[in-house]
């Protein structure tokens, strides 16, 4: 356990607010230059970033987000942002048309390189933690008493998902939150949408959600 | 043993010992093979050719194992890098003095005149020495037959799930695939190497799907470093060419690769 003081000082990314963060890149089309960027995301996360920095609080994240997000989350999140009509219509392609896999790649590696960078920062820490299986299973029983509840049943509809249960890198990112006493910064609905309830429970420190 | 007792991994240790860092696997594999046909030294690996000219696949199983145990700093960035540590520095002083002066000088030769070639133009060396070209149709069959595998490829591995790896492979043969058809060479040598290396990458993506055909989710946890490495050669190939600017370079105008 931290004290107190020690615990405010800091908080927890998850897998998209890193890759939010970093995914900011000006390209030149037509020899116009133009900045991609997740709109509402990467400017909130920025902007959120530069205030914890101004007051002193570090960030860090657990190595198994840091695998997640090279293995699935940035590719996860080019897709998205290629397959978003904002992005073709900021291009200038019809709304029907496909981003191409290169310009995928390209985004992607992009991203990686801006993401190991940020590893290098003093402010941001990579921390090897691995969770208690009893905790991890301790998490998934709370996760499964809540189904039947409209909360979760509305929850389970929105992403189309059958398993109440969160990925086993969120689950670890909550008992660590719980063991750091220190919040955890995200957007994941599997996090957000039962703030309340694991607040209440003390099943983790806390979650920021952003934006 | 090569002469004097040497060990077999001897000219790989030497060949860092002299220039501190080697970038990727290919330009060390053409060192050696060059030292040991141009400069006669005592080198014990065979040769066979290859997609990238001639090779030999011990070569990087002994780097591999040369960096387990200590004498060798293996890692990736984009490509391989070798780096030997102070503990390779201690193994190669301590088999210097059995390689003779003159193999040692002609080996000197060797690095100091192809160490500061560009990966494009030691291929092109290494190729125009011992790939015989083909007849100008041969080439253009073969780039019929690449552009139809780049195209099964694609729509195979369209349906794969999105992940770091998939998104790689999408990406790098959609590359592929846009150079092939903008690629109009008339430097035989050159069109040669560029088609044999696609060729090369190619076939290697179709093993690696036969490989998931039945458990399609393992590409995710596959390690891609080595074909990473030569979807860097790739690149550099096209740009040195001046067939296609590479897909990852700073400055560039990405209309040419925007659209499917």
């Amino acid at each position: 356990m931290t004290s107190e003081s020690e615990a405010q000082k800091r908080v927890i990314y998850d897998a998209n607010s890193i890759i939010y963060h970093c995914f900011m890149h000006k390209e030149k089309i037509k020899g116009k230059t133009m900045t991609f960027r997740v709109v509402g995301l990467t400017n909130k996360i920025q902007s959120l970033t530069e205030q914890f920095l101004a007051d002193g609080i570090e960030i860090e994240t657990i190595s198994v987000v840091m695998k997640e997000i090279f293995d699935k989350g940035i590719a996860k999140i080019v897709d998205e942002f290629c397959d978003d009509y904002h992005t073709k219509d900021l291009i200038g392609l019809p709304e029907k048309a496909r981003i191409s896999n290169k310009i995928r790649l390209r985004l992607a590696r992009k991203t990686e390189e801006k993401i190991r960078r940020l590893q290098n920062k003093a402010w941001f820490k990579v921390i090897d933690y691995h969770a208690d299986e009893k905790e991890i299973k301790r998490m998934k029983n709370f996760y499964e008493s809540l189904s039947g509840t409209s909360k979760m049943e509305e929850h389970m509809k929105k992403k189309k998902t059958r398993d109440p249960c969160p990925s086993d890198v969120d689950l670890t990112l909550l008992i660590y939150s719980k063991e750091t006493e220190a919040p955890i910064v995200t957007n994941d609905s599997d996090l957000t949408d039962f703030k309340e309830e694991l607040e209440r429970e003390g099943l983790c420190f806390g979650i920021i959600i952003d934006p | 043993m090569a002469e004097g007792g040497l060990p077999k991994y001897w000219p790989i240790l030497y060949a860092l010992y002299r220039l501190k860092k080697i970038y990727n696997t290919f330009n060390l594999q053409k060192y050696l093979y060059l030292a040991k046909v141009n400069g006669n030294a005592p080198i014990e690996y065979i040769f066979v050719e290859d997609y990238y000219g001639p090779c030999c696949s011990s070569i990087k199983q002994d780097v591999i194992s040369l960096g387990d145990q200590g004498y060798i700093k293996v890692s990736f960035e984009n490509g391989w890098v070798f780096e030997i540590t102070e503990n390779g520095v201690k193994q190669v002083e301590d088999f210097i003095n059995d390689v003779p002066i003159e193999v040692q000088k002609s080996f000197d030769h060797i690095l100091d005149k192809y160490s500061s070639l560009s990966v494009v133009r030691l291929r092109d060396y290494v190729y125009d020495w011992h790939i015989k070209s083909k007849p100008r149709d041969e080439y253009e069959q073969l780039k019929h037959q690449l552009l139809t595998e780049i195209d099964f490829l694609l729509s195979e591995f369209f349906h794969f799930e999105s992940n770091g790896n998939s998104l790689f492979i999408r990406g790098s043969i959609d590359y592929c695939l846009l150079v092939l058809k903008r690629e109009n060479l008339d430097d035989v040598v050159q069109k040669d190497n560029l088609l044999t290396i696609i060729n090369s990458y190619i076939k290697k993506i179709m093993v690696l799907r036969e490989l998931t055909r039945e458990n399609p989710e393992i590409l995710g946890h596959a390690c891609l470093n080595d074909l990473k490495e030569d979807f860097e050669l790739i690149q550099e190939a096209c740009v040195e060419y001046k067939v296609l600017s590479a897909l990852y370079d700073e400055d560039i105008d990405l209309s040419a690769f925007i659209e499917e």
